[in-house]
Order: structure tokens, then sequence, then C-alpha cells
């Protein structure tokens, strides 16, 4: 199946070994988009990496590029402003709530659920516009910066942030009278994709794949960066291993992200937003992790004292959780493929490079 | 891998079936057509986005503006700024950044980095054409009008941290317009065990009045002694005298008496 295959969100290829109508096994084959990506670094000096970091997932770009810049700021031990992590914060999590729902879009296209495709990327329009308003650009943000982010917000981003959040609950609400109240949903997603704790953890799945498995693993609680020790919020954790569990704790991180952007938006200080960072790089390495929208999401650099990096080394949440594929996937119809796929979120710009 | 699923099936309730997916259809079909609500898209051509004002769109050079610094031709990640003269009317020519637009990735960081305001990001998006050569620009072909673009900031010059500065003379060297001076510090020499004096420190006294802002002094420094801050065009300006660090000032006279 792919890579023309309609269930395939980007370039890739599941080889599906079947018995009849069952499923024996699952290879997926990725890397029709590999851009050199780590190679690519090694050539740029370090503030202009960030542009490049957008690219590696076009559907949670602030996210990349957050991972980029802390991980320089934990090598070269850059102090950021408080302000900024709280500007971050908010970016972050909006940008976690666009992807969720181009996710949500995709993943009922594949069930044939053509109306929340369309609810879906409507309300995913107010957060990009949101992000638009922050920095200017719709997709590649460019937005934060070695030591801050490149621009205080807007004066009235937190009153429309706020607009925003409020109304997106209401139709947060909408969706799961759309989605979950249908019976046919819940045949198709219900006991299919069946992920146990303990192959998610041996198989390095993380993100919602995880937490849909019952082990509550979010990095914004178990290593937190950036502003959200400071923010009180709860990790969505379901315990049923299906697709319908990974559906629920999507939902819910949605409900925790408004919580979180409402918090943010209360408590943010007043204060400058970009801090002094050095020209000059001296030697080192360093790394950082966060919670992507799809997982964890790691970035290693080794500095030479020079202006560019020497090895630029980038874990992908998507390209460890593809792997799994094959436990997932044993044992049920071809029918279900679109479902449990769509389950885990393929986003193949960052699992290339 | 015989496995047992004990997952508890949720029942939907009586209403779950369609009816209740159907509603919302419905309660969203009236909102946006029959109660009066507007539908949530445009017809392209015709009606176009409300752009926020800072939204990264063509670049656009404001000709009078621009310094000839090159930091944006230094800046720039995929190398689509070159330099190179060009008039600017009254038969006199200036060395000006030209634009490969079918390069650039619209990040920004140019405009950042010009020190004068002369870069800025318009409105415009609809960037199409059939022929790459169509969208190589020379700086007047790509120039915008002053009103368009946003008031100019102060200017940045270079500030010296003296704390880091071991008067090496990079900056020296590095400056295009003899800005700076390495003057030494009377007193500050060491004591060699033989009875001389060795070398005085010496730090970099800046001209302002010389300086274009292309803070090649600040990339050329080892040690990150110096920094760009912005502050106004001239010198003599109260607020700059405020900002002047007093050793600088000090050492200034003492080295012209």
């Amino acid at each position: 199946m792919g890579p023309q295959h309609p269930f395939t969100h980007g370039l890739w290829t599941l080889k599906v070994k079947v018995d009849g109508e069952t499923i024996v096994d699952a290879e997926p084959i990725i890397g029709y988009l590999h851009r050199g990506f780590e190679k690519l670094c090694e050539n740029r000096n370090f503030p202009q990496i960030i542009p490049i970091c957008d690219r590696l997932c076009y559907v949670a770009s602030m996210s990349w590029d957050h991972v980029y810049v802390s991980a320089v700021e934990n090598t070269f031990g850059i102090e950021v402003p408080k302000r900024a992590e709280y500007i971050r914060v908010i970016a972050l999590e909006v940008q976690r709530i666009a992807s969720h729902l181009i996710w949500l879009a995709s993943f009922m296209t594949d069930l044939g659920n053509l109306t929340a495709f369309l609810y879906a990327m409507r309300e995913r329009e107010m957060f990009i516009d949101l992000l638009q308003a922050l920095c200017g650009a719709r997709m590649t943000y460019n937005y934060p910066r070695i030591g801050g982010v490149s621009q205080d917000m807007p004066r009235n981003f937190p009153h429309q942030c706020t607009k925003t959040v409020d109304f997106f609950e209401k139709r947060l609400k909408e969706y799961e009278y759309l989605i979950e109240e249908s019976e046919v949903f819940r045949i198709r997603t219900q006991g299919v994709g069946y992920l146990r704790a303990s192959d998610a953890l041996n198989l390095g799945v993380t993100g919602p794949a995880l937490r849909g498995s019952g082990v509550p693993v979010d990095l914004r609680k178990t290593d937190p960066y950036s502003a959200y020790p400071e923010l009180d919020f709860e990790v969505a954790v379901e315990k049923d291993c299906d697709v319908y569990a990974r559906y629920r704790v999507r939902m819910n991180e949605m409900k925790e992200s408004c919580n979180i952007i409402r918090q943010a938006l209360k408590n943010i200080p007043a204060g400058p937003v970009l801090g002094k960072a050095p020209r000059h790089f001296p030697r080192g390495e360093g790394y950082a992790r966060t919670e992507d929208p799809r997982g964890e999401a790691f970035f290693y650099i080794q500095a030479d004292g020079t202006d560019r990096p020497y090895r630029v080394k980038i874990r992908s949440p998507i390209f460890v959780t593809v792997s799994a594929a094959p436990a997932i996937l044993r044992g049920y119809k071809v029918a279900d493929v679109p479902s449990i796929m769509g389950s885990l979120d393929m986003c193949l710009g960052e699992s290339d490079r | 891998m015989e496995e047992v699923i004990t997952t508890k099936k949720k029942k939907v309730g009586l209403l779950g079936y369609a009816f209740k997916p159907m509603w919302i259809s419905l309660r969203t079909m009236i909102r946006t057509s029959l109660a009066g609500g507007k539908p949530n898209t445009l017809l392209y051509p015709e009606e176009k986005l409300d752009l926020p004002d800072d939204f990264r769109g063509e670049l656009g050079l404001v000709m009078d503006r621009c310094v000839g610094c090159e930091s944006c031709a230094r800046v720039c990640p995929n190398k689509c700024l070159d330099m190179m003269e060009d008039d600017i009317g009254g038969g006199l020519t200036k060395w000006m950044p030209a634009l490969d637009l079918a390069q650039c990735m619209f990040c920004g960081l140019c405009v950042e980095a010009c020190p004068s305001t002369a870069l800025h990001m318009t409105n415009r998006y609809e960037t199409a054409t059939l022929d790459r050569n169509d969208k190589i620009f020379k700086p007047h072909e790509w120039a915008l009008k002053p009103e368009d673009a946003p008031d100019q900031h102060p200017f940045p010059y270079p500030e010296l941290y003296e704390i880091n500065c071991t008067g090496c003379g990079a900056c020296d060297r590095a400056c295009p317009h003899d800005v700076i001076d390495m003057v030494s510090i009377p007193g500050t020499a060491k004591k060699r065990p033989n009875g001389t004096f060795g070398p005085e420190k010496k730090i970099p006294v800046f001209d302002y009045e010389l300086c274009v802002s292309c803070a090649l002094c600040v990339d050329a420094c080892p040690f990150d002694a110096l920094d760009m801050l912005p502050r106004s065009t001239t010198a003599s300006d109260p607020v700059v005298q405020i900002q002047l660090q007093p050793q600088v000032q000090i050492t200034k006279q003492e080295v012209s008496v």
C-alpha cells in the first residue's frame, strides 16, 4: 500500500503480507522524502538553521524550531528571558492544537467522515491565524531565536487568543457529538490496533500512542522545560490501548492545551523577549528533548568552535513510532490498516529528514 | 500471537447512531447559511484575506535608507541577496543588494539584520511566474517608496563591554570605514623582570560619525566584547553622552593632550 494510496499521508509505503484478509506481517518503507537535513545543518551557521527547522515537520513547525533553539541554548548555556519562555509555551500549545486538528482531519478522511475533516480544517484556520499574528507567516514560522523569540506578541493577541480558545472548546464538544456518537466510528476504532504498553515501551513509541497505552509519560511533566514547571496541567492518559484510546488522548490533549494557553496568558510577566546571544560559539555539545505533538523530539548538537555545528542529530518521534507498525497491525484485517496507521499521526517530513 | 483483547466497548446511546451527528451537521448548516452567518471560505481572486502588518511577503528595499553594509547578504541562509552597484537617480550610484526572489524562503532574517530599516517584507504574496529569471531583481527593481515601509528605527552602533576586551585589534582590522581607533590606556603596562615596561592595554574607541552599523567589528571580535545597541544617530546627542562609557571618554582626552 502506498506511496500513492489514499491513506498514506505523505510519501511512504506499507508492505503488507496477508493471509486471506488477515495481516500476517507488515513492513513500513520510508525515505522518499530524505533531504539530507542533518548534513544541511553542518553547512549553515547557528541562526540560519532555524528557518530550515520549519521544514522538518510542516504540520508542527513551531515545536521543531523550539527543539533546535533550546538545544543550542542548552549547549552554550544561554539564558532566555521569562517572557520569551511564556510566549514560546503559548505558541507551542497553539501549534499543538493546530497539529492535532490536522491529524483529526486526515484521520477522519481515512474513516470516511468528510464532515469532520472540513470542521477540523475550519477550526485549524483560527489557530493558524493566531500564529500568523504572532510571527507573520502561516506555516514556516521562524519565530524562536537563540536567546528568546523574534518579536513580542501583538497588543491584541491575548484577547484574540482567549476568544479563540473559548470558542474552540465549544467546538470540541461538537466534534465529540459528531464523531464519537457515530456507531460506525466506534466499530472501526474500538478494539482495533491493540498496542500493549510493554510493546510500546520496548519499541520506543512515545507521545499520544504511548499515552493511549496507559503509560503516563509526557516530557512536559516528567522532564519539564521552558515555562512548563510553573503551569498546572494534567497528562491525558487512556488505558484501552486501541485506536479509540489514541483518539481520546489527542482530544483530551487539545482541551488541556486550551487550559495551558489560558494560564500562560494570565501569568505572563513583562520584560524583554530577546536576550543577548553570543556571536561566537565555543566548543561544546548538548541536546534538548521536548514533547512534540507526535512524541519525543530530540536534537543533539556538537559544536567545534566555529559558527557552524559539527554534527546534528535529530530523533524524530514518528520514525520510531512507525517501526511499531508490524506489532500493531499483526492479526487485523486489511480494512483496519487506514484506521490503525491513521491513529499514529504520520508525518514524513521529520522521519525522513 | 494469541491475545485476549478485553476492551469494554462503550455503547452509544439510542440517539447516537445517526441522530446526534446529523443534528450537528444540520445545526452548522443552519448557522452558516440560513441564520445569516458567513461561509468560512473566500472567493479567492476577488476577495482576499486581511493580513497582519508584519506579514512576511515579498521583500522590498528602501533605496534612500540603504547604507550598503552587506549585513543582509551575509545573514541570508539561501544566498539570494547579492551586492551590486546601481543607479539611485541623478547620475549617482550606490552599493545595494540585488535579490533573487526565486531562492528566497521568506525567513525574514535579513530584515532583522538590516541596521537602517531599509528592508521590509511587504504584504504581496502573489509571486508566481513562468520564468525563473523574471524573479531576479536589480536593486532599483525591487525598491519600495519610503512611505510604504515602516518608520526608520534608530541605528544600532557597536558598544564595548570592556571586561571581555583584550585589545587584540581584530575589530580595527575588520572595520571598512576607519571608525575604530585602538587607544592605549596609560598606566596599564606591566613591568617586566628586567625593569622595562611592556605594551599598554589597548581598547577600541569609536568615531560614531563615520560608522555605518555594518556589524563587521562585532562579527570579528573573538571574545564577544562588542554588541550592537541602538542609539540615536549623532554622538553629540545628550542621550548618547549618558550611554557612552566614562572610561572611553577619559582615555580619549588623555590621548589628545
